[in-house]
């Protein structure tokens, strides 16, 4: 069998930044070419729907690539390298993946995160009351704000998380390969780090809140299942997980329905057209782009990746595979062809948080539909890397604020 | 082997043989039966192989785990029987198993 790199392929640039803005055209050409696979600057990227669904979940093949960042930037011998290494994101799967998994999986089901709804909605309150008034704002420095506090909240902390915030900015920039940022990734680490631990040891100091979450994943160490370290890796590791992702994600749908005034008008009448706007863009323009490193000889549809092999899967292109969805350029929240997204991953690395974030991301689409009436582009919008956790850099909008409806207070204060 | 029907919500019935020691969603993604997603591949993680257990066959199945149970609330459903299928072993004793598809995993 032929390996990958004598095959006749597309390259793409995609480092460049005429991807970051509007991939789908690009893509489309390389699909003349080879239906599922490119080349690029640094390794292999894999776009068709079906290559992905069976190449992504290959374990006995591939590892996860966020540890390959560590060797770019000498931080071997750091603390930010071991957290990279050895962090759950970057766990191989095996049993060491499936324990730390097992041991915080009750902290992650739909059950906990239905229950930090109100919390959820609070901060989305303190913060559309705070930037609303004026009438405009880049919604996606807006929404940077949300996830990161929802988190701190949740965890109990006591520390203002917008530190936090600006440091996950600088790790986030990670993956552009820029050497001159390592001090900064360093500093960043201590900054996390320290953060961290300020939420472990009040929790220890207060005794156990009964609140599913951090009390979880505590009594996991307490009683042996995870180590110390596990631990303070594993809360460090929700901030950029939950942050970039969420957050782009949430920006990633304003945009789209920039375009679609109608479908933003529904969304602040009707919850439930929220959920189904969402699950149509983790199909339309996911953000999150899984990377493999090749550690035995893969082989799939006649080709060989070889070991150390950097594969890339991009769900934000596989959702609009021609093969698989009926006029896949069109976004359309009551699409009646129900072919499941692959957004937040499949098989053992599956976003372990996609509970929470589905609900972060719908309640915020529903609020902030209410309280920002007929949004409309204010200046033109900038990217982030496609190959990152991908979105808007910025978005500027104006609009009409909006008061937010005493009925649905009313309802949550009933409910709560 | 157990033999397991799988009914698709539109009434559409999958009647195939099971090895034991396989999940009952396994079964389905083996056979290619639609209806079952299964994203997490089987660890209790996605609530997308949620199944409603046949009522003649509720006591054998069992009751779902708390851990089941909390990702069960993925979906507001009231169906009784409700059970990820990734978290149900087939044994001999679930030789005729059947079961229904809800309309959409997610």
């Amino acid at each position: 069998m032929p390996t990958v790199t004598d095959a006749d392929l597309p390259t793409l640039a995609i480092e460049k930044p005429e991807f970051d803005a509007d991939p789908w055209p690009l893509f489309a050409d390389a699909r003349k070419q080879h239906p599922w696979l490119a080349r690029y600057r640094d390794g292999y990227v894999v776009h068709g729907y079906k290559a992905i669904k069976e190449l992504v979940v290959r374990d006995d093949k591939m590892i996860p690539a966020i540890g390959g960042l560590v060797e770019f930037y000498g931080g071997e011998g750091t603390m930010w390298g071991r957290f990279m290494k050895e962090m759950l994101l970057s766990t191989p799967a095996g049993e060491t993946h499936s324990r730390i998994r097992a041991s915080i999986a009750p902290a992650f089901t739909p059950r906990t995160a239905n229950r930090f709804k109100g919390e959820i909605r609070q901060v989305l309150r303190e913060l559309l009351d705070a930037w609303t008034p004026s009438g405009h704002m880049d919604f996606a420095d807006f929404i940077s704000h949300f996830p990161v506090t929802v988190l701190a909240r949740l965890l109990g902390a006591k520390a203002d998380p917008m530190a936090v915030r600006e440091n996950l900015e600088v790790q986030a920039n990670s993956i552009t390969f820029d050497k001159s940022l390592f001090p900064e990734l360093l500093a960043g680490y201590d900054v996390l780090s320290d953060f961290v631990q300020g939420v472990i040891r009040d929790r220890e100091a207060s005794g156990s809140q009964d609140d599913g979450w951090l009390d979880e994943m505590i009594a996991a160490r307490d009683d042996g299942r995870i180590d110390a370290t596990e631990l303070h890796f594993l809360l460090m590791m929700l901030f950029p997980a939950g942050y970039d992702t969420s957050k782009n994600m949430i920006a990633m749908t304003v945009n789209t329905l920039l375009d679609h005034p109608e479908h933003w008008a529904r969304c602040a009448e009707d919850r439930a057209f929220c959920t189904k706007v969402i699950d149509e863009m983790f199909r339309f323009a996911p953000v999150a782009p899984p990377m493999r490193i090749v550690i035995q000889a893969l082989e799939y549809e006649g080709f060989t990746f070889q070991p150390g092999t950097l594969i890339t899967f991009v769900p934000a292109i596989a959702g609009r595979d021609p093969s698989v969805y009926e006029d896949a350029d069109r976004f359309d929240p009551e699409r009646t062809q129900s072919i499941r997204h692959i957004g937040f991953g499949q098989g053992s690395h599956i976003c372990l948080g996609m509970h929470l974030a589905r609900l972060q991301i719908e309640e915020a689409i529903h609020m902030c539909a209410q309280r920002i009436r007929n949004p409309r582009r204010d200046g033109e919008a900038t990217w982030r890397h496609f190959l990152g956790i991908w979105g808007p850099k910025s978005l500027p909008i104006a609009f009409e604020p909006d008061a937010e409806r005493p009925e649905e207070t009313l309802s949550e204060k009933a409910a709560a | 082997m157990a033999k397991i029907t799988y009914i698709e919500h539109d009434g559409t019935e999958h009647s195939v043989e099971v090895e034991t020691g396989l999940s009952v969603m396994k079964g389905a993604v083996l056979n290619s039966i639609p209806g079952i997603l299964a994203d997490c591949g089987g660890a209790c993680a996605c609530g997308t192989c949620r199944v409603f257990i046949a009522e003649e066959w509720r006591a054998i199945v069992g009751e779902p785990s708390d851990m089941e149970s909390a990702m069960l609330e993925i979906a507001d459903e009231s169906t009784p029987g409700r059970r990820l299928s990734c978290q149900i072993p087939v044994t001999d004793e679930l030789d005729g198993l059947v079961l229904r598809m809800p309309e959409k995993q997610f």
